[in-house]
């Protein structure tokens, strides 16, 4: 009996691991719920027509992301254009993995008058890098999306594995 | 507790980064917006120079956007708040060659393979990487006394 258990969790590791991997889109409360778990990603704009990526803190108020920057090439190329932002994980073997964007205009809020962006000005956002970070830089998040594949950590309640257990012969 | 500062990386431990990691994330321009997905990559010598190889599913919104392209890869030790990125610049182009023979030599070991048939090739016109440092963190007590 605790022979055909073990045999039986084998088995089923066995088809965990060698299952092809593919993505799934990742639902909108789960994609809110990681961008209010996280506090770095990734933020992206277009200079000149070239994609520039660049690592910052932020907060997420949705549907608001949140960033502080210096006087840069952020701060001069962002504000009324489309940019995105982007935060992700994945195991490093590669089991597991998830990453959500988001698309929408990007707004200098820093001297804003009207109630939300005084509001947005007091949140937390700490930026770990030096410098004064004095201007405050928007992203509404018009678009959302976000994929996954294998099981991710804190997700699986919402992605029981049990149809695979379907799969097992013994 | 003093400030943190910013190192320019080296052209070599940009290079050396790239070679160690195996997911960046592939910044594009389509239709005038921007966009960046997480990939597989991976580093290899093409006619003496570094490049990235990727594969990607053919027709897809990688496939279909300005060929000029950004690439990211960071390390962040979230304890202790800091990190380096790289970023590249450079043009992307579809490798028309023998697919095979780029799977023997050259192939991203994507994790998702399935239909991922279009193979590219990202050249890097600018490699640039910063590091993200924190001063050492400094004992709680006089050190003496823990010996």
């Amino acid at each position: 009996m605790a022979n055909k258990r073990i045999e039986a969790a084998r088995v089923q590791t066995t088809l965990l691991s060698t299952a092809p991997a593919s993505l799934e889109s990742l639902s909108s409360p789960d994609m809110s719920e990681l961008l209010r778990n996280h506090q770095f990603g990734r933020f992206v704009f277009a200079y000149d027509g070239w994609p520039v990526v660049t690592p910052v803190n932020y907060v997420f108020e949705d549907p608001t992301i949140v960033i502080r920057t210096d006087l840069g090439a952020k701060l001069s190329a962002a504000p009324f254009q489309a940019v995105a932002f982007e935060i992700d994980d994945a195991d490093p073997s590669g089991h597991w993995g998830w990453s959500v964007l988001a698309q929408g205009p990007a707004f200098d809020i820093t001297s804003a008058f009207d109630d939300r962006s005084q509001r947005l000005r007091e949140l937390s956002v700490k930026p770990w890098a030096p410098g004064v970070h004095d201007h405050w830089l928007t992203l509404t998040a018009v678009r959302l999306s976000g994929r996954r594949f294998g099981n991710v950590p804190g997700l699986e309640h919402r992605f029981a594995p049990m149809s695979r257990l379907g799969e097992i012969r013994v | 507790m003093t400030e943190s500062w910013l190192e320019e990386l080296s052209r070599q431990e940009c290079l050396d980064f790239l070679a160690e990691n195996a997911v960046g994330r592939i910044g594009i321009v389509h239709d005038g917006r921007p966009s960046v997905f997480p990939i597989n990559y991976r580093l290899v010598e093409f006619e003496d120079r570094p490049c990235l190889v990727m594969r990607t599913r053919p027709g897809n919104v990688i496939d279909n956007a300005d060929t000029d392209v950004a690439f990211e890869i960071d390390g962040i030790d979230l304890y202790h708040q800091r990190g380096w990125s790289v970023l590249v610049h450079g043009v992307l182009r579809q490798v028309e060659a023998d697919r095979e023979l780029l799977a023997v030599h050259f192939d991203s070991d994507t994790w998702i393979a399935e239909g991922r048939t279009t193979w590219l090739i990202l050249e890097p016109e600018v490699i640039t990487g910063r590091r993200l440092v924190q001063p050492a963190l400094q004992w709680a007590f006089r050190q003496s006394g823990y010996l």
